[in-house]
């Protein structure tokens, strides 16, 4: 048999032919010390993050004063932390690649990077921040390959096949990337907006912008607050920023600028993505594993487990979602889990819990459907565990009906969130959130400051796109009487594009 | 193993039961809100396997056969009776123990298509029940020659010698010596044994070198070929693979723990014709090869005639005649096993055989008959001895005038025709005259049927049931009248009552026994047999003559 010579465990097969691995390894250090500085930043802000709960849950818990002594200490070693992070360099930074200057009137840019217009300094740091994502992604994938190639035990095994799948079915992999640019966006928004956080969103006031004013004929400071709220758009001719506009101030506004105080809309949409995706996707991720879960046990078990279930969804589906929602913040709002991530991490529980049923009702047909297959009779023949039955003989076959319903759904809570900040619970100013953008920019939609809600809309239409279409992707590569994708694709990412 | 151990097992066998059923009952408790009864899918059956033996199980669908092999594996709860397997109870086995005896037990699905998991290839399929079990386990014995006590570390269970182990360590002046089963894909060098030896005992350590995945990844090539597949179809789906071959993959799975036990349920009838025979080949060779246990449930009757040792005939969850193939093929005893035969297509245009044809269908499992199960549709039904002289013809709309009654009651009625009823409104039978006329009046032929209707219409009621009842004996026709009478009061209870009292006889009345009817130990369900009575046989002759 074919598989006498290849039987040695993984370590050995590494150390018998390491070059491949070595190169790959330091091919991949090189790129993530391009980024050391933000990953350590990122390490540091985690870290204080999880520091700052635990500590304001114990202050909660205990009561006593013992706690800010020792929180105190904690905070002072990780600001320092912090300190020394920041002091790395980082190649995807707006240090490196500076798009804000002002312009003389000969012409010339001051400040920026190589004296690039602003514009052309950001598009520049946006492709060198898309390249750098791509690309090590791209080496991942390649390590991947390496390891079937030169490690691994099978020649063969039906992952292959998944993966096979999914590399000719373009429809999964328009929304793969889709999704990547999204994620890539929320992931590095300060290093692809064209402000900072701080002189943008936070903290305006405090921070000076430096302009060439054609009156005094010289280059003037002006607090970034009074700047932004010159260069506001108010839907009147004159006081408007439009997409791919410079303001008065020779800054550039990719995506244009928003109503009072006047922040660049590009800047709130990229930081507004941590926090808009980030509760998208842990609503829609923790309703999907209940669903999945729930119908997994209604299914195989019926009967009771079943009845009670269609009982506790029906009566959640029975409340009207957005009074739960105003309950729930109403009653966390001092409270220290209502903190966590700006109330983000209650808000997603909490539409997670709301969206279940629904998530539930889809798949609890299919997954009836495939418990009544023999192959399940079969698994208990021989004396499977239920629990293991259940995950390998019936879930990948309700799978694929989550992920659709689940991406639909996205955009949903997206646009709920919205609509409590809109009542004054949620996410609240100044942490940017996409819903709120368009709520903002509702009065505007017939003026020449369409863009405030127009283009935040079209970004939610397009990432839920995107993980529609990755859904589908992955549902076809999952299934492997799929083989005749690729004709179907096609039609369908016209579809999709249109 | 040798050929003369094989032979010798094979005629034990006979004597020895492997699998012995005694009073097995499977209900389902369909649980309406209404609170339903329950469907009595095997009402009450008893038999035995012998050892390497096949035996069939035959019947129309719906009378419980693939239940009855679903809980002799224990994939359905027994209600009642017992299962024994080897002489211990399988029914109320639970958790480890069950979860054991599982290998010994296993069945093959009748649908290829639904019973392999389409998202897994034939590799893991077959796999999986080894995963499961921690396959192999290997079960280790000492041979030493002093006899001495012997305990195990390391790889393995200690078995006592006289078993069949998969690995035995011979113990012998020096190092022992290994000798791994034949079966299992690997070679005695992959085994290290070493021992202590002490006075009044051996510490035995046994290390298997090899890897349990790889084992199990020999192990299902080797099945693979077993079951007459190739190694490289280990890679592929499921939906890649014929209907044959797709049950290949089955019998495979069910192979792949070394069962002693099989039970195949209908494994051949979702297959085309000319696959059918290979796979019943390789069944054969594969308890020929194993010496399996087969229990056979299958509709086709020459496909049991052909691989069964012995069959079973079910009918509305019980046994109705249970013995050696041939002798029963041949020589049917029971009128239900008569009737089924019959239904076989003779490949002999020119042979003239005479078709017992049962009239109506099985009735529901949820309102079984009370007597014996075959009463409402058995052609040669005892009749009381005051109507032995009745007209066949009449005698026949008595039956299927009750039969109409009987179904009438069982009904689900539905909540309009309950709510009616709970108002006291017209509920019942408007057409009860029809009923009657047609019912006995004795086929008549087109020319005089159609002046008859004319006729009935300008008739009322009265008139045409007299007509109908016109050429039956008084005897019964006043119970007749009497029943009309009483479904017109909306009494229809009563009436199916009053025709049960006058017109039943022990066959709708008390449950048959299984009476011996040949020397070889054939039973059959049926009251024709008790000395009383004529045997169906006869009856049956008769009756085929009159037509």
């Amino acid at each position: 048999m074919s598989e006498t010579t290849d039987v040695l465990p993984f370590t050995q097969r590494l150390r018998s032919n390491p070059r491949p691995a070595l190169l790959w390894v330091g091919v991949l250090l090189v790129l993530l010390a391009l980024e050391a500085g933000a990953i350590a930043s990122v390490a540091v802000t985690i870290v204080s993050g999880l520091a700052g709960a635990v500590a304001s849950g114990a202050a909660a818990v205990v009561g006593g004063p013992v706690v800010p002594s020792i929180g105190g200490a904690i905070d002072a070693a990780l600001t320092s932390a912090g300190q020394v992070a920041n002091g790395l360099p980082t190649l995807l930074s707006r240090d490196a690649i500076p798009n804000q200057g002002y312009q003389t009137p000969d012409g010339a840019w001051h400040g920026t990077f190589l004296g690039l217009e602003p514009k052309h300094a950001w598009l520049l740091r946006v492709v060198v921040v898309y390249a750098y994502m791509f690309g090590l992604l791209w080496w991942c994938w390649r390590g991947y390959r390496l390891y079937v190639r030169h490690y691994r035990f099978a020649d063969w095994t039906p992952r292959d096949d998944v993966v096979d799948r999914l590399r000719t079915h373009r429809w999964g992999q328009f929304g793969l990337v889709v999704v990547l640019l999204f994620v890539g966006m929320a992931l590095f928004a300060p290093a692809i907006s064209p402000m900072t956080a701080e002189q943008n969103l936070y903290n305006a006031a405090q921070h000076d912008i430096e302009y060439y004013d054609a009156d005094s004929e010289s280059v003037e400071k002006m607090s970034a607050f009074d700047a932004n709220l010159a260069s506001a758009s108010r839907g009147a001719g004159s006081v408007n920023v439009n997409p791919w506009q410079y303001d008065d101030f020779g800054r550039f506004h990719p995506f244009g600028t928003m109503t009072n105080p006047g922040q660049d809309l590009f800047t709130f949409m990229a930081y507004g993505a941590r926090v808009s995706l980030a509760i998208g996707l842990i609503a829609i991720g923790v309703s999907i594993v209940m669903a999945a879960g729930l119908s997994m046990l209604t299914a195989y078990y019926k009967g009771v487990i079943d009845l009670a279930v269609v009982f506790v969804s029906d009566s959640i589906q029975s409340l009207p979602g957005i009074l739960l929602l105003l309950l729930v913040s109403a009653t966390f709002q001092n409270h220290w889990f209502g903190q966590i991530y700006n109330g983000g991490l209650l808000l997603a529980l909490t539409f997670g819990v709301v969206y279940w049923p629904g998530l539930w009702r889809a798949v609890r047909g299919p997954a009836l459907q495939v418990a009544e297959q023999e192959w399940v009779d079969a698994a208990k023949s021989y004396g499977q565990r239920s629990a293991t039955t259940m995950r390998k003989h019936m879930l990948p076959y309700t799978v694929s009906y989550l992920l659709i319903y689940g991406s639909m759904s996205l955009g949903g809570v997206i646009i709920g969130v919205s609509g409590l900040s809109f009542l004054g619970l949620g996410i609240n100013p100044p942490i940017p959130e996409w819903g709120r953008a368009i709520a903002t920019g509702q009065d505007y939609v017939t003026t020449p400051a369409w863009h405030i809600s127009l283009l935040p809309g079209l970004l939610i239409v397009i990432v839920v796109t995107g993980f529609n279409a990755l859904g589908d992707g992955i549902r076809d590569a999952m299934d492997p009487e799929s083989e005749g994708e690729d004709a179907d694709a096609g039609a369908t990412a016209a579809g999709g594009g249109a | 193993m040798s050929e003369e151990l094989l032979t010798e097992a094979q005629q034990t066998a006979a004597a020895e039961a492997l699998v012995e059923v005694n009073g097995l009952k499977t209900y389902y408790d369909t649980g309406g809100l209404l609170g339903s009864q329950p469907v009595k899918a095997v009402d009450g059956v008893d038999f035995s396997i012998g050892r390497g033996e096949t035996l069939g199980l035959v019947g129309e669908s719906g009378c419980g056969k693939t239940t009855l092999g679903r809980t002799l594996v224990q994939l359905e709860t027994a209600t009642d009776g017992e299962v024994l397997f080897d002489g211990r109870d399988v029914t109320t086995l639970s958790g480890d123990e069950l979860k054991k005896w599982r290998r010994d037990a296993q069945i093959v699905f009748q649908d290829p298509e639904s019973s392999l998991n389409s998202r897994m290839t034939v590799g893991e399929i077959i796999r999986e029940p080894l995963d499961v079990h921690g396959w192999p386990n290997f079960s280790v014995a000492v041979a030493d020659p002093q006899g001495r006590s012997a305990s195990l570390s390391g790889d393995g269970t200690l078995t006592r010698a006289d078993e069949q182990a998969d690995i035995t360590v011979s113990i012998g002046g020096g190092s022992p010596t290994v000798d791994v089963r034949d079966t299992l894909p690997m070679d005695d060098s992959d085994v290290d044994a070493s021992i202590t030896e002490r006075e009044s005992s051996v510490a035995v350590s046994v290390s298997v070198t090899t890897a349990k995945s790889r084992l199990r990844r020999a192990r299902v090539r080797e099945l693979l070929e077993t079951v007459g597949l190739r190694e490289e179809h280990y890679y592929r789906y499921p939906h890649q693979f014929s209907g044959g071959q797709r049950q290949r993959v089955g019998i495979a799975r069910a192979l792949a723990l070394e069962p002693e036990f099989v039970v195949l349920d209908e494994p051949v009838s979702a297959l085309d014709v000319s696959v059918q025979a290979k796979v019943l080949n390789l069944l054969d060779d594969l308890q020929d090869r194993f010496g399996l246990t087969y229990l056979f449930i299958a509709h086709d009757l020459s496909v049991v005639r052909h691989i069964c040792d012995r069959v079973a005939v079910m009918y509305l969850g019980h046994i109705m005649e249970i013995g050696e193939t041939e002798e029963l093929f041949r020589n049917p005893k029971n009128p239900y096993t008569y009737s089924l035969l019959s239904a076989i297509p003779d490949t002999d245009p020119s042979a003239t055989r005479e078709r017992v044809t049962l009239r109506g269908t099985p009735p529901s499992p949820r309102d079984p008959p009370s007597g014996c199960p075959f009463s409402t549709r058995c052609p040669v039904k005892i009749r009381p001895a005051e109507f032995e002289d009745v007209d066949e013809d009449i005698w026949e709309g008595i039956e299927l005038l009750r039969e109409i009654l009987r179904e009438r009651e069982q009904r689900d009625r539905g909540l309009r025709e309950r709510a009616k009823q709970l108002l006291g409104l017209e509920t019942g039978f408007d057409d009860i005259h029809d009923v009657v006329e047609e019912v006995f009046t004795s086929e008549p032929t087109a020319g005089e049927n159609q002046p008859a209707d004319d006729g009935s219409e300008e008739m009322d009621d009265e008139q045409r049931l007299a007509a109908a009842l016109s050429e039956v004996p008084p005897g019964v026709r006043t119970h007749v009248e009497t029943a009309v009478e009483l479904i017109e009061e909306d009494k229809e209870p009563q009436a199916h009552r009053l025709l049960t009292e006058e017109f039943e006889s022990v066959c709708g009345k008390e449950p048959p026994e299984h009476h011996p009817v040949s020397e070889t130990g054939r039973t059959s369900y049926c009251h024709r047999h008790r000395p009383e009575y004529d045997e169906p046989e006869p009856v049956f002759e008769h009756l085929l003559d009159q037509d």
